[in-house]
């Protein structure tokens, strides 16, 4: 049953704390399976701001755990012992955030927050169905709305058609999603140009015939086709923490992960659940692995087969959101983002520029640590 | 799941996410007002390097170029010098060029300008560090340039780089108006 709210949800560090921070290290272990394994992600800002009011946003991991992914811990500290630390839930709960603030006789800005995830690879098992797995008509509604970057009639119609074209019209979802999957993988690629991870504005990719971008481009492709067939569908915005166990250096980030931010995707098909998806990394391969490879080459054809249906779980998932309002922001909803990866900065000079850490500035890293 | 209410549609664009750079100036002219869909110079009022305010209201009577780029964008970087170049030929005649830069940290703006061997005052640097100027004047992507008239109206939109400000497709229509 799903538990509604329309009220954004304020907690402060100390009920943050209340939550996994406060289990004690030894039963975050003991909870640990082989399969699982524990990162820490650290994130520091320091920024290069004047002395007074400023405000971050750090984005946190994903509010409600999964069978691949468990908060265990978040723990948050400012240098300065007036900043106010809060740990903000958009109201949807499909986004969180460290919402950091400073007032004007600060004369330092700088957060560093803490976060223990687990995590375990998702791998869709076709033969298994479970019939009790299936989304409310409020949830189907929910992902397979259309939005502003996001539409799911005119042109995402047409090419959702055309991918669909030769698939019965009795297929089964997972039948469709693996038709669409195909057909971004066939027709995008990977621009290295794009600034970050793109922008996801999918409406202007197909209208200029310019299917090139990073993964918040041509997973959003698929998410939007996916929703255009009735399929639901979402974007799960994240961050690389380990490198790839399954040999592609592309497809993995140890140690500093400042610039390491990765959306991927997922489709609902009942009786199977989220079922994981990502071919943006699929084109990532092409382009980047070993300098380039053929699309027949064999590393591309086994991870064209694996990322539809699982993930390797070097990653961390923060939130499925999109535009997203920072609370507090003095632009108001002028501010608001098309989604949550990177940490967010405001002073009296207006908002700092995300994907430029080094002068932001902002640093990630993560290590295993079980 | 919790959602009671529908995430709301109104999407404003946050700078770093709105911006398609665009490759090749695939629409070498001056394009109509139209295409963008706003006739008259929208606000504009931003702080230039120095932090000092600077308001296009200020430049009525002149022909006021106005040039949205990023520092990362590789066209906008080969079309800085001849914004720069277009500001030394027709800037004694009544043009200002303000390059309104996008979401950048003036660190980072510095660094493209030494980089580059450009002067800060070469032309009006403006910071739009919260894109709010950007989406005012509808401009979907970079770069992308205005030339507005001694009255206010936008008499042409340049959609990505300016490649030779000697053309007579670029000269042609700024001469024109500087002689009005």
């Amino acid at each position: 049953m799903m538990t509604i709210t329309r009220r954004s949800t304020l907690k402060t560090i100390a009920g943050a704390l209340v939550l996994p921070a406060l289990t004690p290290l030894s039963k975050v272990f003991a909870q640990s399976s082989l399969e699982w394994t524990t990162y820490e992600i650290v994130t520091e800002v320091n920024l290069e701001s004047p002395n007074g009011t400023a405000e971050t946003w750090i984005p946190l991991p994903l509010v409600l755990d999964t069978n691949y992914f468990r908060t265990l811990a978040i723990r948050p500290e400012a240098s300065d012992p007036k900043a106010v630390n809060q740990i903000y839930e958009t109201p949807n709960k499909q986004a969180r955030m460290l919402w950091t603030k400073w007032d004007k006789a600060a004369t330092n800005h700088s957060v560093k927050v803490s976060i223990l995830v687990s995590t375990r690879n998702r791998n869709l098992e076709p033969s298994t169905a479970n019939p009790a797995l299936k989304l409310s008509k409020e949830e189907q509604r929910f992902w397979t709305r259309p939005t502003k970057y996001l539409p799911t009639d005119g042109i995402v119609k047409v090419k959702t058609q055309e991918a669909l074209a030769q698939v019965p019209a009795n297929a089964t979802t997972l039948e469709k999603a693996k038709a669409i999957y195909n057909w971004v993988v066939d027709n995008t690629h990977r621009d290295p140009k794009t600034r970050g991870c793109g922008q996801g504005d999918v409406k202007l990719m197909l209208e200029t015939n310019n299917l090139g971008g990073k993964c918040a481009d041509i997973n959003a492709v698929f998410v939007a086709m996916a929703r255009s067939a009735g399929i639901a569908a979402r974007d799960v915005y994240g961050i690389r923490i380990a490198d790839s166990a399954r040999g592609y250096k592309s497809l993995g980030k140890s140690g500093e992960i400042t610039k390491a931010q990765h959306c991927r995707a997922e489709f609902y098909a009942s009786g199977y659940g989220w079922v994981p998806v990502d071919p943006a990394d699929v084109r990532k391969v092409i382009l980047e692995e070993t300098g380039g490879l053929a699309v027949m080459d064999p590393k591309v054809i086994a991870i064209h087969d694996y990322l539809f249906g699982n993930w390797e779980m070097n990653w961390m998932a923060y939130n499925y959101d999109h535009d997203v309002a920072l609370p507090g922001s003095a632009l108001g909803s002028k501010g608001d983002i098309p989604f949550l990866m990177y940490p967010q900065a405001e002073n009296a000079e207006g908002r700092f520029d995300a994907l430029d850490p080094d002068h932001f500035k902002y640093k990630i890293t993560s290590r295993r640590i079980g | 799941m919790y959602f009671k209410k529908p995430v709301t549609d109104l999407v404003f664009v946050l700078a770093f996410s709105l911006l398609i750079c665009f490759a090749t100036s695939v629409n070498a002219q001056w394009r109509p007002a139209s295409t963008v869909g706003i006739t008259q110079a929208p606000p504009l009022q931003l702080l230039n390097l120095s932090g000092k305010p600077v308001d296009i209201r200020s430049f009525k009577g002149k022909v006021v170029v106005v040039n949205f780029w990023a520092s990362w964008c590789e066209p906008c970087r080969e079309e800085f010098g001849e914004l720069t170049e277009l500001q030394e030929k027709y800037g004694s005649k009544g043009l200002i060029v303000l390059a309104v830069n996008l979401a950048e940290m003036k660190p980072r703006i510095l660094q493209f300008l030494k980089g580059n061997g450009i002067s800060e005052n070469a032309i009006e640097i403006l910071l739009d560090r919260n894109s709010t100027v950007y989406k005012t004047w509808k401009a979907r992507g970079i770069p992308t340039t205005f030339l507005v008239g001694k009255t206010g109206k936008i008499e042409g939109v340049w959609i990505g780089a300016i490649e030779d400000v000697d053309s007579e497709a670029v000269k042609g229509k700024i001469e024109a108006l500087l002689r009005q």
